[in-house]
């Protein structure tokens, strides 16, 4: 028994580890703060290993304990830490992503987004998820997930526009 | 093409081969450690990863990241010469070599880390190397790897001192790297190299150990007012990680917004890392509780120098 949710958590830890780590690295300034949420989120998963679904979907699960585990972090929680995996993680912050002109512009924009909206564009444009994943992670409905995105999208265009960045480039794509 | 993308700090498949890194297993070994049904948290134990960053790893970490992987002959395999040179050497480093290895001898540790780069990229090789500060029992290992892109089933890389445990600063010791010629993907490594004067270590060593700041001093278990007196009787400094243990001691939370509290003397001292040349990091709690939470029990002996 004991066994058995060892060998299908290390399954689940192998097959996601680096997709978490990109979660958390995309999403926290810092690579303690990114450390913090890998750490944390398998922690959760191991002692949930029983509710952990099988397949593709266990990373979807796992992108939705992430996202609980940043907000909480957001809100001040405390925090669990293994020192090993900072380090580990530090030089993927070398440099900065807002290289260009454009880029940081178009990442200020993205930065006044509501969380929310920021969310869902970051899982289709980061995690590369189609409106069926999302609602897993979001554990909501499909069409609301298609409604929220067509939104935050308008929102996110507006932002750009106002920004002076050509907006269509960059937000109004089809999922 | 969404230019949202390049708004990603990462892409996860630059992300490659980080599951088998030491980090990955280290924070698989503590998490899978716990009890699920008792223990809520995971149990960071400060010094486990360190001790598993062998060598022998490193190579199973490439190893693994390329059996999805095509295999990619190396610019260093052609054979008409007008491949990569087959050593180089600047300011900072050279390179040569030997058998199946190359062999990087850093002549220069506080150098522009672009001048290592610059020289295995010479050889044919996508390696970053950057040397962090260390403890000096530290110093010459390899203290994290990352990698991504092809590897071909790599011998792996590993850091020595040259000659073997020879003292920095002796006339002819150095740092080496070595790299597995059959290294095809993009390696970034760093490498312990000697502190500067108050520069913090970027490794966690039990100060404990023998060589260590505090060797043959017991400080798990015992009051902040007892360990402080030793460190102030070596003439060092302290300064305090605070921790909040679990109930039932196995793990322990850290709010990093509380760590300026004042430290009472009669609170618990757990563990004592090197923090900094001359500087140790004591992790203590307010509460003291039955067993060591850094541990989940007692700290195991070979932390020790006793």
């Amino acid at each position: 028994m004991d066994d058995d949710r060892r060998t299908r958590f290390e399954a689940v830890y192998e097959q996601t580890y680096e997709q978490i780590l990109g979660y958390a690295v995309r999403r926290c300034d810092s690579p303690e703060d990114a450390a913090d949420v890998v750490s944390e989120t398998f922690a959760v998963a191991w002692r949930r290993a029983d509710a952990l679904p099988p397949g593709d979907e266990a990373r979807l699960w796992l992108y939705g304990v992430a996202r609980n585990v940043l907000a909480n972090h957001r809100r001040g929680a405390a925090r669990w830490r293994l020192v090993a995996l900072d380090v580990d993680v530090a030089d993927l912050y070398a440099h900065s992503p807002e290289g260009s002109v454009e880029l940081s512009a178009i990442a200020r924009a993205f930065k006044e987004l509501p969380d929310g909206d920021r969310e869902l564009l970051a899982l289709v444009a980061w995690e590369g998820l189609d409106p069926g994943q999302i609602a897993k992670v979001l554990d909501c409905s499909r069409n609301a997930v298609r409604i929220r995105l067509y939104r935050a999208r308008r929102r996110f265009s507006k932002a750009l526009a106002g920004a002076g960045v050509s907006a269509n480039r960059y937000a109004v794509e089809a999922v | 093409m969404n230019e949202l993308t390049d708004l990603a700090r990462v892409r996860d498949d630059e992300l490659a081969g980080r599951a088998s890194g030491a980090g990955a297993r280290a924070l698989l070994a503590s998490v899978a450690a716990t009890d699920p049904a008792e223990r809520p948290s995971p149990v960071p134990l400060p010094g486990a990863a360190s001790r598993r960053r062998a060598r022998r790893l490193l190579a199973g970490a490439l190893a693994t990241a390329a059996l999805a992987a095509a295999m990619v002959l190396g610019p260093s395999f052609l054979e008409d010469g007008s491949g990569p040179a087959t050593s180089y050497a600047n300011a900072a480093i050279e390179i040569e070599q030997r058998g199946d290895w190359w062999v990087a001898r850093i002549r220069d540790p506080f150098a522009d880390h672009a001048l290592y780069s610059e020289a295995f990229r010479a050889v044919g090789l996508d390696v970053t190397l950057e040397l962090v500060p260390v403890p000096p029992d530290r110093v010459g290992e390899v203290v994290k790897i990352g990698g991504s892109g092809t590897t071909g089933p790599s011998l792996g890389i590993g850091g020595e001192l040259e000659p073997e445990g020879c003292t920095i600063g002796q006339a002819g010791c150095a740092l080496t790297v070595q790299v597995g010629r059959d290294l095809t993907g993009k390696a970034v490594v760093s490498l312990g190299r000697v502190a500067r004067p108050g520069e913090s270590y970027q490794s966690s060593v039990v100060a404990t150990r023998k060589g260590q700041m505090l060797a043959g001093f017991r400080v798990d278990e015992r009051p902040v007012r007892e360990v402080m007196a030793e460190v102030r009787r070596r003439g060092l400094k302290a300064v305090f990680r605070i921790i909040d243990p679990n109930e039932n001691g196995g793990g322990y939370g850290m709010d990093p917004a509380a760590q300026s509290r004042p430290v009472g003397d009669d609170w618990t001292v757990w563990e004592a890392e090197a923090d900094r040349p001359g500087v140790v990091r004591l992790y203590v709690s307010e509460k003291r509780v039955a067993q060591n939470p850094i541990y989940g029990g007692p700290k195991p002996p070979e932390d020790t120098s006793e």
